[in-house]
């Protein structure tokens, strides 16, 4: 959802505009050859020493690396684990004991969030990771093989594009009540990577017309080794970008899901069966959803500033115009 | 979905025979081919008959009453969406890193990062501290309109309107931040553009150049964007039915899948799948509308 | 002389970058007077774009100006938007590069020039419009009130500068900018340009400043001259003596590595190393690392820009004085290079293994609309039965313009496949029935140089890696590869140790030496070179040349390569093969073909390139063609360069004409034209 516009030309990189001479890219025209050789730091120390100077996207990181260890530190700290149950204390507020409170029936609300969030992280990287591949995957082979190859991958993608996929997904993923959650895992990424292989089918396009692919092609290197060799790393940045986004969409949608009761299943929780929960009596028992609710915004808040520092960094563009 | 397990945990037992009979009647029966049920379902559409819901009653007049609902709530949620995230979107580019367009891009993060079933929680635990403080039910969160209201129609009318704030507020906000950010974007590739050198070098003030130049032409990708967004904010609406209780078409899909009602979401899907068409095709014509390119080539 | 309509003084300006403060100018003196045509010449980095665009006012509000732009006396650095949006194109006003992105797409052109009308006058609508119409009939675009109404992706790159130059001249402005006005464009179309900028400037009575690269342009068109480098004006002068007596190294190095349409193959004198960075500049002067005259005192102090010989010829170099006529105590400044005479010109041409052997062949390309299910709503003939052969060490340049099919011909010789029509024989082998493994082992002996050393090579993998690809490619084992990467770096001037670096870290000279190594790693027979200099600035350009002419004598190299620059042409190639819309129109030994041209097509290619002469350039004749290249989307019947010929009669619209021998009484001749009323007619 947090999806921004990517513009591919920028994010395919330009390593003129990298130099940081601005007066090259002023003066235009004929290509620079006055380009630097002094400048001997690589693409990847640029990019990293633009993004430690971006705060936010610093910050994002330090949040997601506390919540992460908050994730799987936490359950530890508390005598309570997420099926426990007190039965001297039904709906009591945060106290020392329950440090978030309990539930209706006894349960530590402290215990249940991190559990969420333990499931809500787990579940956002593993699609991210999944749906970016089927994404480079299936964008790539379209863009590169094109004929009837593309034609396939991108009429799949069509199709998936125009099944309302959140309706879709609530009818399919109460089938999967008894099965793994790494079924539903699968179910998000089979969702989740449509738009990205749309954008990386039209980069591929157009870094199949560089002359660097040309040349790798009249030397005879095989179509599969291009792939590899040129063309998916010259879309890294693209890629790890994208990621990133998704990662913010898919625990998103998990939790929508999750809302509903479409999602993870009891006696299992996360983020969105605890807020779902806690709605019903959401206004007189605040802590049964703030909790939950607020480490959800902190958690897809952290990724997709993440996400922006990155594409800042990546965009020479950003740059220039911050300056 | 297997609409015959509503019916298999009853006490008494249903006799099988029954069920059949029943299942029959509202075209559910798992036990007939799936081909057979689909054809007679696809050929009650072609009359524009969408069947029965699992408790025999008429799909075609209930989706009647709540396509409405659903309408009114996609359509003032995109198009204060549209509206105000253009609007803030532009405010935000040309104040690049000043304090109002950080502002708007922390509002627009946050707003991003929240689910809209958080979002709407939360508003209505707010209208609840409101009503408290001011002693008066000023914000409603349930259904339409207050059950078996009667009095002059500007007393209806403002009751639809209190009942109406915190669902558009719900489905609005996300919208807004989500159309800031693009347009922010859009409206930052387009500031480098030399046309707009060009258009100052002809003698238009660096303002005018933006507005009559910059913002006209950042507008194009904006299309693309309302196309793609639409999905979300259709996912959207369905939470805001459901939690602020408003009879449309997503609460009835989410109800259908807990009642098992097969027909309840074909239709429900159905009707998605033809508003998302439908937007595609309304981003498609106002691409041509505003970018000649399009038009012509 | 009267007082200057434009002055500007001190011109400063810099950028903030990543890697420090770019000093973009630094220190710039000019005055434009009224009616003249100043020519600023200047490579890339310069600095010469960011001076124009400062004197409009018009850098972004980030970069940082000092000095003073006056114009017709008053101040204009320090105005507020305001006021000078009512300077901007009224008194002063320019004509950008890129006609295509300097028009907003939104809008009809008609719109944006009547725009520039009724923002400085209160007219109507329907009269800016009029105006509108009278400005594009006046830069000559044809049917004006109905193209009026046309958008800028509905025009052709050189309708688009001829509209860009009637907005220009909508409100009769003072001064006129010109930044690289032509550079986009084809050569024959740069010609057309040239000619309307010059009308306009007629019309008008406006003083104009003409940045550009190109020496050729200044010498035709400049009435004055100033050379930049590194971000300052090093030299001054009227256009004739500073072609004539160039006093600072930097333009006599510039002359000198010029390849010139005028003059045959002789070695050109590059200039060493590369254009400084903005960021860290040097102390003293900023061509000093390059310059073959340098004294200690170069390298502390920079030379200020003094007037030698005559007032009006500045220059800013310690040893000015002691420069003439290109030496210094009768030594050449730039020592010309040795580069081995090419061993084979003895054997004639027929006795020589053919390399490459083209027959009839044809290329089309279906246009496609829609997104999932494409269909076919046509066809670009960009290849429509092309013949032509390379022999072992032979060069065979193919020139045209751009949509002429030359790339398209050279990509499918480079695909090794069975083309839709015609014959691909490569070292004797049809293209038709090879296997897989054939075709790969055929790689091995055909290889290519692009134009774009940035784009062709992969940014992310280190340059030993970048040539050593094919030597990998085709199996040959790691030690040998790592012995074959040094040898190879070293053959194209580069060092064994630049192996582990990356290709962002070279200059643009240096990686098409790099493109030119990976090219050589398997020891081709036959290299296929794709505008290997176009993207090069001048100075670096004369260097990667020399290295092409001697890599093929010292490695018995057969080049086809494919060039839009005729007297690259004329430098490096023994054929040359003139291309029109998917056909070769012109064919023969270079000499030949250029001293005696029988295709009017290839007259006035030649007659359009500028020479970097001005006594020459000024009486010389030249052929404009009128229009632009029919779209290639059509199946053409008869001459395809029929709608443009000034010689075209009855004949030419129904028979296709042949290519046959210029001459029938020697039929050894080397030369054969395809048009039904070929005759000799010298442009150069």
């Amino acid at each position: 959802m947090a999806l921004e516009p990517l513009i591919p030309d920028q994010v395919l990189h330009e390593p003129a505009a990298l130099d940081g001479s601005l007066e090259a890219a002023l003066d235009g025209g004929i290509a620079s050859d006055g380009a630097s050789t002094q400048q001997a730091l690589s693409r990847g120390q640029l990019v990293w020493r633009r993004f430690r100077r971006n705060r936010a996207g610093m910050g994002g990181i330090i949040v997601l690396g506390a919540l992460f260890a908050l994730a799987f530190i936490g359950p530890h700290l508390t005598q309570w684990s997420y099926e426990d149950i007190d039965p001297n204390a039904f709906l009591k507020p945060p106290s020392s004991t329950h440090w978030f409170g309990t539930t209706q029936i006894g349960q530590d609300v402290f215990a249940q969030t991190m559990r969420g969030l333990q499931k809500s992280l787990i579940i956002g990287l593993l699609v991210g990771v999944i749906s970016t591949s089927i994404a480079a995957v299936v964008g790539a082979t379209a863009g590169y093989f094109g004929s009837w190859v593309e034609n396939i991958n991108l009429f799949t993608v069509s199709l998936l594009l125009v099944l309302p996929d959140f309706l879709i997904l609530a009818i399919i993923s109460p089938r999967l009540h008894d099965s793994s959650w790494l079924w539903f895992v699968l179910l998000l990424s089979i969702f989740s990577w449509t738009l990205t292989a749309l954008v990386i089918h039209s980069l591929t396009l157009s870094l199949k017309q560089r002359e660097f692919v040309h040349a790798a092609r009249f030397m005879g290197v095989p179509s599969r080794t291009i792939i590899a060799r040129h063309i998916l790393p010259n879309m890294a940045s693209f890629l790890i970008i994208d990621a990133t986004i998704t990662v913010g969409a898919a625990v998103l949608l998990e939790t929508g899901l999750s809302y509903f009761g479409f999602g993870i299943q009891p006696p299992d929780v996360s983020l969105g069966t605890l807020i779902a929960d806690g709605t019903a009596s959401a206004l007189t028992f605040p802590w049964l959803f703030l909790f939950a609710g607020g480490f959800l915004v902190v958690m897809v808040l952290a990724v997709s500033v993440i996400g922006d520092a990155l594409r800042d960094a990546v965009d020479p563009q950003s740059t220039a115009r911050a300056s | 979905m297997h609409p015959r397990d509503n019916y298999l945990q009853k006490n008494p037992p249903i006799p099988e025979s029954s069920i059949n009979q029943k299942l029959d009647e509202i075209n559910q029966n798992d036990q007939t081919p799936i081909f057979e049920r689909y054809g007679t379902w696809i050929s009650g559409i072609a009359r524009g008959d969408f069947g029965l819901t699992v408790d025999s009653k008429s799909i075609n007049e209930e989706m009647g009453r709540r396509v409405g609902v659903t309408l009114r709530l996609l359509l003032v949620g995109s198009i204060f969406g549209a509206i105000f995230g253009v609007l803030l979107g532009v405010w935000g580019a040309l104040r690049q890193y000043q304090a109002s367009d950080r502002l708007i891009t922390v509002f627009a993060f946050f707003m991003l990062a929240t689910p809209v079933f958080f979002t709407a929680v939360l508003l209505k635990y707010g209208a609840l501290q409101l009503n408290q403080l001011t002693g008066r039910q000023i914000l409603y969160y349930t259904g339409e309109t207050s059950v078996g209201i009667t009095g002059s129609t500007p007393q209806l009318l403002l009751d639809r309107v209190q009942h109406l704030i915190l669902p558009t507020l719900a489905i609005a906000l996300g919208e807004i931040a989500l159309y800031s950010r693009y347009q922010r974007s859009a409206m930052l590739d387009v500031l480098g553009s030399d046309y707009l050198r060009t258009a100052q070098a002809k003698g238009l003030t660096r303002r005018k150049t933006f507005y009559k130049h910059g913002l006209r032409t950042a507008l194009i990708p904006m299309t693309i964007w309302f196309a793609f967004s639409f999905g979300t904010l259709i996912v959207g609406a369905t939470f805001t039915e459901v939690i602020f209780s408003w009879p449309g078409m997503g609460a009835w899909f989410v109800d259908s899948v807990r009642k098992q009602d097969i027909n309840v979401a074909a239709a429900t899907t159905l009707f998605t799948a033809v508003l998302v068409l439908f937007s595609t095709f309304l981003a498609d014509v106002m691409r041509a509308i505003l970018d000649p390119r399009v038009r012509t080539g | 002389m009267t007082t200057p309509i434009l002055s500007v003084r001190d011109l400063v300006v810099r950028f903030t970058s990543e890697a420090g403060p770019v000093h973009a100018v630094r220190g710039v003196n000019f005055d434009v007077f009224p009616g003249e045509v100043l020519g600023i010449v200047g490579e890339s980095g310069s600095g010469k774009s960011v001076t124009s665009l400062a004197t409009m006012g018009l850098l972004p509000p980030s970069a940082y100006v000092e000095g003073s732009v006056s114009l017709e006396g008053q101040e204009m650095l320090g105005l507020s938007d305001a006021s000078l949006s009512k300077i901007r194109g009224r008194e002063i006003a320019m004509v950008f590069q890129d006609p295509l992105s300097a028009f907003t797409p939104v809008y009809t052109i008609g719109n944006q020039i009547a725009e520039a009308v009724k923002v400085h006058n209160k007219v109507s609508k329907a009269a800016a419009m009029s105006r509108a119409v009278e400005l594009l009939r006046l830069v000559g675009i044809p049917d004006p009130e109905s193209r009026v109404n046309s958008f800028p992706h509905e025009f052709s790159g050189g309708m688009r500068q001829r509209a860009m130059i009637a907005m220009a001249i909508a409100n009769n402005p003072r001064v006129i900018i010109a930044d690289e006005p032509t550079t986009a464009l084809d050569v024959t179309v740069q010609a057309q340009v040239l000619e309307v900028l010059a009308k306009a400037q007629d019309e008008t009575g406006a003083a104009m400043m003409l940045i550009t690269h190109d020496l050729g342009v200044v010498a035709g068109i400049a009435d004055r001259v100033a050379v930049m480098y590194g971000g300052r004006i090093v030299e001054s002068a009227p256009v004739d003596p500073l072609f004539a007596e160039p006093r600072m190294p930097y333009t006599l190095g510039l002359l000198g590595a010029i390849p010139r349409l005028d003059s045959g193959r002789t070695a050109l004198i590059p200039i060493d190393g590369t254009p400084p960075s903005m960021v860290n500049l040097p102390a003293g002067c900023p061509f000093a690392p390059r310059c073959p005259a340098v004294i200690d005192e170069c390298r502390t102090r920079e030379p200020d820009l003094v007037a030698v010989i005559s007032p009006d010829h500045l220059a800013a170099c310690h040893r000015s004085q002691e420069i003439s006529a290109g030496m210094i105590d009768g030594e050449p400044v730039f020592a010309h290079p040795d580069i081995p005479e090419l061993s084979r010109t003895q054997v004639d041409r027929d006795d020589r293994a053919i390399a490459l052997d083209v027959a009839g062949l044809v290329r089309q390309y279906p246009v496609t609309k829609g997104a999932v299910f494409r269909r076919q709503v046509g066809t670009v003939y960009a290849v429509d039965g092309v013949s032509l052969d390379v022999r072992t060490g032979e060069a065979l340049a193919v020139v045209g313009e751009s949509g002429c099919g030359k790339t398209s011909t050279i990509m499918e010789v480079l695909e090794l496949r069975a083309p839709k029509s015609g014959a691909i024989t490569v070292f004797g082998r049809s293209t038709g029935d090879l296997s897989e493994s054939d075709r790969r082992h055929l790689r091995r002996d055909i290889s290519v140089v692009f134009q774009d050393p940035l784009a062709s090579l992969d940014p992310r993998l280190p340059v030993g890696d970048i040539i050593g690809e094919p030597l990998l490619t085709h199996g040959i084992p790691a030690s040998q590869r790592h012995a074959r990467v040094a040898e190879l770096l070293g053959l194209v001037g580069l060092s064994p140790a630049h192996a582990n670096r990356y290709p962002g870290e070279f200059s643009g000279g240096q990686r098409q030496r790099i493109a030119i190594a990976r090219a050589l790693a398997l020891d081709p027979q036959l290299v296929v070179l794709d505008e290997p200099v176009s993207a090069l600035d001048v100075s670096v350009q004369a260097g990667v040349l020399n290295l092409l002419m001697e890599l093929r004598a010292r490695l018995n190299l057969a080049y086809l390569f494919v060039a839009h620059d005729l007297s690259v042409v004329r430098h490096l190639a023994d054929r040359v093969a003139v291309m029109y819309l998917g056909r070769i129109v012109e064919i023969g030994e270079v000499k030949e073909v250029f001293d005696h041209p029988h295709h009017p097509y290839t007259q006035a290619l030649l007659s359009a390139v500028p020479l970097p002469d001005p006594p020459r350039e000024r009486t010389r004749e030249r052929i404009v063609l009128s229009g632009d290249l029919p779209s290639p989307t059509f199946a053409h019947v008869g001459c395809r360069f029929r709608s443009r010929c000034w010689l075209a009669t009855e004949i030419c619209e129904t028979t296709d004409p042949q290519l046959l021998s210029t001459d029938s009484s020697r039929h050894r001749l080397d030369h054969a034209s395809a048009c039904h009323h070929a005759q000799e007619r010298s442009v150069v």
